[in-house]
């Protein structure tokens, strides 16, 4: 046995994707994933844009007083404004198609923001090494085994099964990616309606997963200018890649991209 | 005077961007780097001026009629790096004004780009390295050793046939074993 695997994984599907969570700690805290599971499965009831009786819909349609609001609630639309005025209105759930008919969708910054509060559940539990992937957005801490950094492969864009480019990373990481397949188009810049083309995805990674969420998004809409824009974060770095298949990357970005010598037979 | 970048290339899977490059001096804030994905085909061509192959570590593959003004040297192999000029070349954002490094086998070593659209001046490194890698199946999931994979929206219906799915289905099984 050359891998030790010890810890603990799990699969939970919630928030309409299919979250793995995926410990290393040696013996962690026995609620650790249960509260984990909990907390996400009550994101999706309180933040969900598919039910026309979920808080957030309320919210959307703006029958919601203020004093009724959560301070959940309150936190995640403090912190879609900030985003919003961050990115200049790249990305702004305050307009924005939403399933439930309004045209306020926090939906993406919701799921990072779950993941990371998630990611922090974990360690106040005593766990110090996971990684937490919600449908391609990960949080990860420390290292799957001592020594070993994390590995996140960035998907291809074109071939579901492949992969762009390998990044490694250990300690405190969020890796998220905004892209355009095969599937259609899902982002549209919110400051002019138009969809953005330049690019087929781009991958923000930096400390929080909240803001790398909205910046991915961001970015998308912004094309190359993101990368700049992104770099310009402390701590933040971006990888683009476009079109006509140029990947593009920060300086930063550089520092947890491995180079091909990390694939076997290459 | 300006030059370019631009992924136009031939259909080997083996070949290396096409890099034209000039000579000024190399101001690098904030740096980026550029990589093609895949060798791009006819589309980007028509809005090259010109095309400077470089495969030079790829002896196999062979460049499409270039209309070259500088091509690295692999034969008689210069004994330092050596910084050439290339042409203008277009990519669809504009012209990217660029300057390449040799290394003495021929390998680009380093490109920087003096200037890309939108953005003000940029240093630019070409990893020619990962450019065939990228082309080749070798980056599955289980190749790479991979824990995770970002970019792929995992909805709970897509989710069975995708990479992730196959990394958990080994990571909860080894978990399984050992416990």
């Amino acid at each position: 046995m050359t891998r030790s695997a010890v810890g603990t994984h799990h699969l939970e599907t919630v928030m309409g994707m299919v979250v793995s969570i995926d410990i290393r700690d040696d013996d962690p805290t026995s609620s650790a994933v249960p509260d984990v599971v909990s907390w996400l499965h009550h994101v999706d009831r309180t933040f969900t844009t598919y039910d026309d009786r979920s808080p957030i819909s309320a919210v959307g349609r703006g029958v919601l007083p203020p004093e009724q609001m959560t301070d959940e609630i309150r936190e995640v639309l403090d912190l879609c404004e900030d985003m919003r005025a961050e990115t200049g209105g790249a990305f702004d759930p305050f307009d924005v198609p939403a399933p439930n008919g309004t045209r306020f969708d926090p939906s993406g910054l919701v799921k990072g923001w779950a993941v990371e509060r998630a990611a922090a559940m974990l360690e106040d539990r005593g766990c110090g090494s996971f990684m937490i992937n919600a449908g391609g957005d990960i949080a990860l801490r420390g290292t799957p085994e001592p020594g070993v950094p994390w590995r996140v492969g960035i998907r291809h864009p074109r071939r579901p099964d492949a992969l762009a480019t390998v990044i490694e990373a250990s300690g405190r990481l969020a890796i998220a990616t905004s892209a355009r397949y095969e599937r259609g188009d899902h982002i549209v810049d919110p400051r002019t309606g138009a969809v953005p083309d330049t690019l087929v995805s781009a991958t923000v990674v930096g400390p929080d997963l909240t803001v790398a969420d909205s910046f991915a998004t961001a970015a998308f809409v912004m094309g190359l200018d993101g990368l700049a824009w992104v770099s310009g974060h402390a701590g933040y770095d971006a990888y683009l890649i476009t079109s006509d298949d140029l990947t593009v990357w920060s300086d930063g970005f550089g520092e947890y991209k491995t180079s091909g010598v990390a694939v076997d037979g290459a | 005077m300006t030059f370019g970048l631009t992924a136009a290339m031939a259909s080997s899977d083996l070949q290396s961007p096409i890099i034209a490059a000039s000579a000024p001096p190399t101001p690098s804030t904030p740096s980026v780097q550029v990589v093609p994905l895949r060798p791009s085909s006819g589309g980007s061509e028509t809005q090259t001026n010109h095309v400077t192959p470089i495969t030079p570590s790829s002896p196999s593959t062979q460049a499409t009629t270039p209309t070259t003004q500088v091509t690295p040297t692999t034969q008689a192999a210069p004994a330092g790096p050596t910084t050439i000029d290339g042409q203008v070349i277009y990519n669809p954002f504009g012209a990217v004004q660029v300057e390449a490094t040799f290394g003495a086998d021929g390998s680009i070593t380093d490109v920087k780009v003096l200037q890309a659209p939108n953005s003000n001046r940029l240093s630019v490194r070409i990893n020619n390295y990962a450019v065939p890698v990228l082309n080749q199946e070798a980056l599955s999931a289980q190749s790479a050793h991979i824990n995770g994979v970002s970019g792929a929206t995992y909805t709970s219906y897509g989710y069975e046939r995708s990479l992730q799915s196959a990394i958990d289905s080994a990571r909860a099984e080894a978990v399984t074993t050992l416990a």
